[in-house]
């Protein structure tokens, strides 16, 4: 069904999901980007559920927030993990699209069958993590909650949704959307089965799943969670450092996944996960436990602030996820902050490389939209202009690229360049294509450009289908097609789902179109063909603009798109 | 004895609350599982389970002769419940619910424990009062 909710009228309307949706859109980002594109003129915010979420699938609880992004004025989409996703399917919603903004502060409380819109002046004001401790103390423990913080509330624009004490929508400013919205927080609770077409065959199906997820796939994640990669990217000149003027950090050792063991305290999943990527970690130093940090978190607030005291980054991770702002965006701004400051251009002599203290502050500030924070709140473009230092910032429509470094791994600067939400690791996961290389054949661009629609395809299944992406070992597009088959009872090939995700990610060029999306909108950063990295084993290594445009016309091509406009037909 | 989770194990995942679910009711639904993961807040998680205690409350509120105290665990004949309600209140571990129109709880069949992925839980042989 589909909850729609009018935030300035307070009317509540449920609606059957029209009849082809399932099969034509999946669910989660099919769902989202299909319902933004009918409905952009209104301004919503879409939560959509996974396709598989709720069965009993391992690692399917995926939820995708939609929106136009007040970050990068295109498309905003964002995923969070957890236990939203398919507590919305237990309440029978697949999706929740709220418009409108409201006069006081409010939260959606769902209860099953009954929806109501209720104040939130109690909990505004309130971190995120005490939101949820709030109205878990209210409603019972087994609510599920997705709430804004303080900095969603102050429309920071790369505020973030946070859910289960350390889940993050974070990207594009999803938060700042709710913050706009003045709703607080989601709370929901589900009473409803979720039926599939062959119950008794996935039953008897997941011993074996969980023993694939269990497997060496997803050994890395689950002994040292997302950071156990970072040693190896430090190592093959990938790890964002200083700003993103060098590609390996040469105090990596302290940062790495195998430092963080020293922290951690327990292991956390998501529902129906077996792998548990989540770690909870605690320092002494500043008396906090925490989920996380994950490796983004640690490559943007560590190595790229040029920070290698695990303590700082535990902390500023933990301000950023209660504030509730984006850990990737904030460290490459505070990156970006302090470079200016070493070359004189802000007049602040505590702007330098490995500042911890002024990190925690500045995240302080931006969350607060006070001092130098009032300045960076509003995102890299418009910070980068007031100080003339856009040759500086590493950005993409807007939004700050994953920590991978692009200079050395030529399809993953195409899929930054060309992705339809902003510099990004997570639609494509390109850096895995050169990576995948040991020689030379990592820094052609020979077929890259194919290999990048093929991953961004098979990334919108994962997204569409709500399982997750750490499980990449585990699911390949028959193994989706075969699972599929069995949920909707409707056979259905591995070619047809490609073809689906293919036509979905169409539907997000559209809705960038409708946006005002120009050519040049797709573009690498300077420092990405300019700047030829100074460190082994990538030195000298950049991209050059003629090779992208080689790149960015065969990627177009296999896309089927003129000039990069999709043809799309609902 | 009775089934116990191992907080420090287990990560949340509510594996066993679907496979209690399915088994018990033939549905994918947590909200008639007779375990339930709960975390209070970071880092505090629990679960709620029968207990199977040797002098339970709830045998001693029911009215109507469904529970009875058995050999090793607490049995419910739910051809007698009437879902009065009054065990729900009675049980100190909030353990017993009302599932499809009547009160439910763990009978100790061990599927939780098979598809656990994390080995968390486990039976316990020991009475919780003792």
């Amino acid at each position: 069904m589909i909850l729609r909710v009018d935030l300035v009228s307070g009317k509540i309307e449920k609606g059957e999901l029209p009849k082809d949706y399932r099969e034509k859109y999946l669910g989660g980002n099919g769902y989202g980007v299909v319902e933004l594109y009918k409905h952009l003129k209104e301004d919503p915010l879409i939560f959509a559920a996974g396709g598989m979420d709720g069965t009993i699938i391992p690692t399917a609880n995926i939820t995708g927030v939609f929106g136009i992004s007040p970050l990068t004025g295109f498309l905003g989409e964002s995923y969070f993990k957890g236990h939203f996703g398919t507590e919305m399917m237990f309440a029978g919603y697949e999706i929740i699209f709220i418009k409108g903004e409201s006069k006081r502060p409010v939260f959606l409380h769902i209860d099953g069958d009954n929806v109501s819109i209720e104040d939130a002046r109690e909990v505004w004001g309130k971190d995120a993590w005490k939101t949820e401790d709030h109205f878990k103390y209210r409603f019972g423990e087994r609510v599920e909650v997705a709430s804004i913080g303080i900095a969603g509330e102050n429309k920071v624009k790369f505020a973030c949704i946070t859910h289960g004490y350390g889940r993050q929508a974070g990207r594009t400013g999803m938060g700042c959307l709710m913050g706009q919205k003045k709703l607080k927080a989601i709370v929901i609770r589900g009473n409803k089965p979720v039926k599939t077409a062959n119950d008794e065959r996935l039953f008897g199906k997941i011993l074996e799943l969980d023993k694939l997820a269990e497997g060496e796939g997803t050994e890395k994640y689950r002994v040292y969670g997302t950071p156990g990669g970072l040693k190896h990217l430090n190592e093959s000149g990938a790890l964002p450092t200083r700003n993103w003027q060098q590609a390996s950090f040469e105090k990596a050792e302290n940062i790495t996944g195998e430092e963080m063991k020293h922290y951690w305290k327990h292991d956390i999943s998501c529902f129906s996960c077996p792998i548990a990527c989540g770690k909870l970690t605690s320092s002494r130093k500043y008396r906090v436990k925490e989920e996380g940090p994950e490796y983004e978190t640690i490559y943007a607030l560590g190595s790229n602030c040029g920070i290698d005291d695990f303590n700082t980054i535990i902390e500023a991770n933990e301000l950023c996820d209660t504030f509730g702002i984006d850990t990737i965006t904030t460290g490459n701004l505070i990156a970006l902050a302090f470079e200016l400051g070493e070359k004189g251009i802000i007049k602040d002599k505590e702007l330098v490389f490995g500042n911890g203290d002024k990190e925690l502050g500045l995240i302080k500030q931006i969350a607060s939209r006070t001092g130098l924070g009032a300045e960076m709140a509003d995102g890299i473009v418009p910070f980068a202009k007031k100080y003339k230092a856009l040759k500086y910032a590493m950005q993409v429509k807007g939004m700050e690229p994953g920590g991978f470094h692009p200079n050395s791994l030529p399809a993953y600067a195409l899929s930054i360049a060309i992705d339809v939400r902003g510099a990004d690791h997570q639609r494509a996961g390109a850096y895995g294509i050169d990576l995948a290389f040991c020689d030379e054949q990592r820094f052609s661009i020979k077929g890259k450009a194919r290999q990048v629609k093929e991953s961004e395809d098979y990334y919108t299944l994962f997204d569409s289908l709500g399982l997750c992406k750490f499980a990449r070992k585990v699911y390949n597009v028959d193994l989706m097609a075969e699972l599929w088959s069995l949920v909707t009872g409707k056979k259905v090939s591995a070619k047809e789902l490609k073809e689906k995700a293919a036509k979905i990610y169409d539907i997000e060029k559209a809705i960038n179109i409708k946006l005002g999306w120009k050519e040049s909108d797709d573009s690498l950063p300077e420092r990405v063909t300019s700047m030829p990295l100074p460190d082994d084993p990538v030195k000298g290594r950049y991209i050059k603009q003629k090779d992208f445009e080689i790149m960015k016309k065969e990627y177009y091509a296999a896309r089927g798109w003129a000039k990069g406009v999709p043809k799309v037909k609902l | 004895m009775h089934i116990e989770v191992d907080p420090n194990k287990c990560v949340y995942c509510k594996t066993c609350e679907m496979v209690c679910s399915y088994v018990k009711t033939k549905e994918f639904k947590p909200s008639s599982s007779l375990i339930r993961i709960f975390r209070e807040d970071v880092s505090n998680l629990g679960a709620h389970v029968c207990k199977q205690c040797k002098e339970a409350e709830c045998v001693k509120a029911c009215r109507y002769g469904a529970l009875k105290q058995g050999e090793k665990i607490v049995m419910l004949d739910r051809k007698k419940c009437v879902n009065c309600g009054r065990c729900y209140v009675a049980c100190p571990y909030h353990a017993i619910w009302e599932v499809n129109g009547k009160a439910m709880k763990c009978d100790v069949c061990l599927a939780c424990i098979k598809y656990c992925p994390r080995f968390a839980i486990k039976v316990d042989s020991n009475d919780p009062k003792s």
